[in-house]
């Protein structure tokens, strides 16, 4: 089909839900990426603390009457202390040993999380109401656009230009940058490198589970919700490239969007087209296309 | 002969000197490196540490200031005992450190690398003074820290740990590398701060360069140091003797 010839309100929900996608890609990628920079281990445990997010937010409700709202500011902080402690009683002893270990380590803790709340909630996915607040949407002629969606979009967007500003222009970003170039001189330097990296950790943890509360008034909650968006959230990060957060973000926008118009497109490949470019980017840059090729 | 050797600090002398390294044994995963390196600094002295290639000199500075995991004997910072000590707890006590790779981050703008290390004691220098000494860093804050030159990276790395304080400066061969100029430019910045009551501990193979600014020579074959030069009166065959040792 062409794309020309479809009608705009319907090329305009797909790309709409194509950012939508990407800015979810965006967040997971943005702390996986700076996970790596930091402590060199793939934290695959990302994908499990984002479905801990979500399942967090409708137990909040479900057992507290707490609504979405309050989960928007409890369950970050939840995550991001949970993600400081399995960083310093887990993941920081073994910093020295190969990183393939930290790697299967994390790939443990996703599966043992994911595991118990199959076994407590089953594999069936449980609704989530949208806030009260942002339901209904607003209408430009024939196209509709649900607030929900605006909401998400302009939040994470807000949140991960922040996050890249925190680390490009403050103190405590320098910091961070540096420890990922050069660790032990930084603590040479009078830093605590150790607690630099509970805390960047935890912040990514947080934000996966910040994205985790976001997405459960629109993807359904469920134990496999983290594993599904991981592995494209892991291409993203190869297609992007390790080296720059900036370029993390844009590679999960202009992918999701991709994503949206190939459904519309051919959607047969939908489901394969970031693969496909994953693919294609290994084999042409394989250090990704905002990575550095030093 | 050797100064070193028969030096034994009392222990209400140990403030007399500003740093103190007994007996250091220093290991690489399993290889042993250091076999007991011994050698003290005086406050407000250039003490040079001399040797070949390999010699372990690199390896004396990393484990001062606690960059090898396993390190046994006594390393003793203007009386603090700092062997158990992490690389963040030693440098505190007032130790400045430029490593023989510069150490300046490729992320970081020059003014970001300038305010990385933090600052462990009221400053000896202020900020002017310091971008007096290196003139070039000043009007280059905002470039990224490796579109320095070499010499300008050198200068970096010294301004910062300038700006922390710190009285004890560690510089692994400053000058290796750089062009006649800027060695000559990096001879009088170090002269300089020796005035101003800096104690400094500088490996160096480059004898000519190190010759006028050092007071004691320690030379270290191996491992362990192995002869100690004082330099000054009537030392004539000094440099031919260090020279020897370095096989040039
Ligand atoms: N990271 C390391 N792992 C294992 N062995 C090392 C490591 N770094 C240095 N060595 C070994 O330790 C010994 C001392 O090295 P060191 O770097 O201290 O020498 P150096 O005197 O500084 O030499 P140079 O003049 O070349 O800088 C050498 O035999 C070297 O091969
Ligand atoms: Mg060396």
């Amino acid at each position: 089909m062409d794309l020309f010839d479809l009608p705009l309100p319907i090329l305009f929900g797909q790309l709409m839900l194509g950012l939508l996608n990407g800015s979810f890609y965006a967040m997971l990628s943005l702390g996986l990426a700076v996970i790596f920079g930091l402590l060199n281990i793939v934290n695959f445990a990302h994908g499990a603390q984002y479905m801990l997010g979500a399942f967090l937010t409708w137990m909040l409700l479900t057992y507290l009457g707490i609504g979405f709202w309050g989960a928007l500011i409890i369950v970050p902080i939840v995550a991001g202390l949970t993600g400081m402690v399995i960083e310093r009683v887990l993941i920081a002893p073994l910093a020295d040993a190969d990183h393939l270990y930290g790697l299967l380590l994390t790939f443990g803790i996703a599966l043992v999380i994911q595991g118990g709340f199959q076994v407590a909630y089953g594999a069936a996915g449980i609704p989530y109401r949208i806030p009260e607040a942002l339901a209904g949407g607003q209408r430009f002629g024939a196209i509709f656009l649900p607030n929900y969606r605006l909401f998400v979009l302009v939040v994470s967007l807000t949140v991960c230009i922040g996050l890249w500003l925190a680390i490009e222009k403050t103190n405590l970003g320098a910091y961070l940058r540096a420890a990922t170039e050069n660790p032990e001189l930084v603590s040479v330097f009078g830093i605590n490198v150790p607690l630099l990296v509970s805390v960047t950790y935890g912040l990514g943890a947080a934000l996966a589970g910040f994205a985790g509360v976001l997405a459960a008034p629109i993807y359904s909650v469920n134990p496999t919700m983290g594993v599904e968006l991981l592995i494209i959230v892991f291409a993203v990060v190869v297609v992007g490239g390790m080296g720059s957060i900036a370029g993390a973000v844009v590679t999960a926008l202009v992918l999701g969007l991709i994503e949206a118009l190939t459904k519309i497109v051919y959607p047969e490949a939908a489901s394969i087209v970031i693969f496909v470019i994953m693919i294609i980017v290994l084999m042409v840059r394989p250090t990704g296309i905002f990575g550095r090729t030093a | 002969m050797s100064e070193a050797a028969h030096t034994h600090t009392a222990p209400g002398a140990a403030s007399a000197t500003m740093l103190s390294v007994r007996d250091l044994n220093a290991w690489y995963g399993e290889s042993h490196v250091l076999h007991g390196v011994t050698f003290d600094v005086p406050p407000g002295k250039v003490i040079s540490i001399v040797g070949r290639n390999g010699a372990g000199k690199t390896t004396t500075l990393r484990a001062i200031v606690g960059l090898l995991k396993k390190r046994t004997g006594s390393i003793v910072v203007e009386g603090t005992e700092t062997i158990g000590l992490k690389p963040r707890q030693i440098t505190r006590l007032g130790i400045g450190y430029v490593p023989e790779e510069r150490g300046i981050f490729s992320s970081l703008s020059v003014r970001e690398n300038f305010t990385l290390p933090r600052v462990v004691r009221p400053p000896i220098m202020d900020r002017d003074e310091i971008f007096t000494l290196f003139p070039n860093l000043a009007h280059r804050l905002n470039a990224p820290g490796t579109k320095l030159s070499g010499g300008e990276q050198q200068m970096l790395a010294m301004a910062r740990i300038l700006r922390t304080g710190a009285p004890l400066l560690l510089l692994d061969e400053p000058t290796e590398g750089l062009a006649p100029v800027i060695i000559e430019q990096i001879g009088e910045t170090i002269r300089r701060l020796r005035d101003k009551g800096f104690t400094i501990v500088l490996v160096e193979q480059n004898i000519p360069f190190a010759w006028s600014l050092t007071d004691t020579f320690h030379v270290i074959e191996q491992g362990r140091v192995v002869d100690s030069i004082a330099t000054g009166h009537g030392q004539t065959d000094a440099i031919g003797r260090l020279k020897s040792y370095l096989g040039v």
